[in-house]
């Protein structure tokens, strides 16, 4: 008896060592989880993004114009009252079976209507490192973005008046720690944890979350 | 889509992508004033003068009288001649409080201490470029709230 169940243990273990074998430990090399989360889809593909979350959302759209380079448009919201809007590169700088580290840099416009209004233009510059295993995609962002806030004052004087100009800097740094899963080639899913300091380093930040739900092609 | 609804989305946009965030418009204002204590009474100290506006913008209760601008400390009591700079969007009006620092400390009428005469006045004629005052210290120990409105 005792024999018959290790006979039968050893041959599912066996079993689910040649299944592991069978499939590659990366089921498909590149995919849409690995191309939103990691950046810089390949030459002809994209990916598609939509990440909901708290306080942050984003909807972000990548083409692979070669393997190396991507262009890339994203818009940014903060529970409806911030956005983003930004255009721009990513670089993939290292890619290999089991790491992906990609350079973005993009530029717009931010607009905030809120109490306090900001309003100017907005440029970000971040890395992602991103580590697949399997369907599972962790993956790491760090960015340091730089908004520029143009201020008016006007001096009615007797003799005319009087316009000058001042420019405020505000600056976001930022990081993202998440997990990407491909649910098949084209389609993925990723959670992760954002946190954005914005006016760094005169206030206080929050962590927030945030779901996204990926859709690539054309690889 | 007509030309109305067209004109409307272009203002929108305009709008949302201006690009000013703070937008501050100040009113150059001189200001030639006489300030005086009433006859008999100690005028020895500097005087601090706080400017003010009459009536701050505001709807409801955000709507509140005097808001101060500048401040500014001036030898004596006398002739006073100072330029400021009136936060146009701020509110209506100009009034200019001021007190006597008989025992030179800083503080008006600390408890145990001289008493400390004050004034107020709101200027006519604003909004003007130039304008002239007289401010009487006749009051001990009283804010800018206790002489107006």
């Amino acid at each position: 008896m005792k024999l018959g169940i290790a006979i039968a243990a050893g041959a599912v273990i066996l079993g689910a060592a040649e299944a592991a074998a069978a499939e590659p430990r990366t089921p498909f090399p590149e995919h849409a989880a690995l191309d939103a989360v990691g950046g810089s889809p390949a030459k002809g593909a994209y990916v598609l993004s939509a990440q909901g979350g708290w306080p942050f959302s984003f909807l972000r759209a990548q083409v692979g114009l070669s393997n190396r380079i991507t262009l890339q448009s994203e818009l940014e919201s903060v529970v409806g009252r911030r956005y983003r809007p930004m255009l721009g590169i990513g670089v993939r700088i290292a890619d290999g079976t089991h790491l992906r580290l990609t350079g973005e840099f993009l530029a717009g416009w931010l607009f905030q209507r809120s109490e306090e209004y900001r309003r100017g233009p907005n440029g970000e510059l971040r890395f992602r490192l991103a580590i697949p295993v399997g369907r599972f995609v962790p993956y790491l962002v760090l960015g340091t973005r730089h908004a520029f806030l143009p201020d008016r004052l006007t001096i009615e004087r007797a003799s005319g008046t009087e316009t000058s100009w001042s420019l405020r800097h505000e600056w976001t740094p930022w990081a993202t720690l998440g997990l990407g899963f491909a649910i098949s080639r084209r389609i993925g899913l990723d959670l992760g944890i954002n946190y954005g300091w914005v006016g760094a380093p005169d206030t206080i930040a929050l962590p927030g979350v945030h779901l996204g739900l990926h859709f690539g092609g054309d690889r | 889509m007509s030309r109305g609804h067209l004109v409307f989305a272009g203002a929108l946009v305009f709008a949302l992508a201006g690009c000013i965030n703070e937008d501050t418009r100040l009113y150059e204002i001189e200001l030639d004033g006489q300030v005086a204590v009433p006859n008999g009474a100690p005028s020895t100290g500097a005087v601090h003068l706080e400017f003010h506006v009459a009536q701050t913008f505001g709807e409801g209760d955000l709507a509140h009288p005097l808001g101060v601008f500048e401040t500014r400390t001036v030898a004596g009591v006398g002739p006073v001649r100072e330029t400021v700079l009136y936060p146009l969007d701020e509110g209506d009006g100009l009034v200019v409080y001021g007190w006597l620092d008989r025992d030179g400390d800083g503080v008006l009428c600390a408890p145990g201490q001289t008493e400390e005469p004050a004034g107020l006045v709101k200027l006519a004629g604003f909004p003007a470029h130039t304008l002239s005052f007289s401010l009487s210290l006749g009051t001990p120990c009283v804010g800018p709230e206790s002489l107006y409105p």
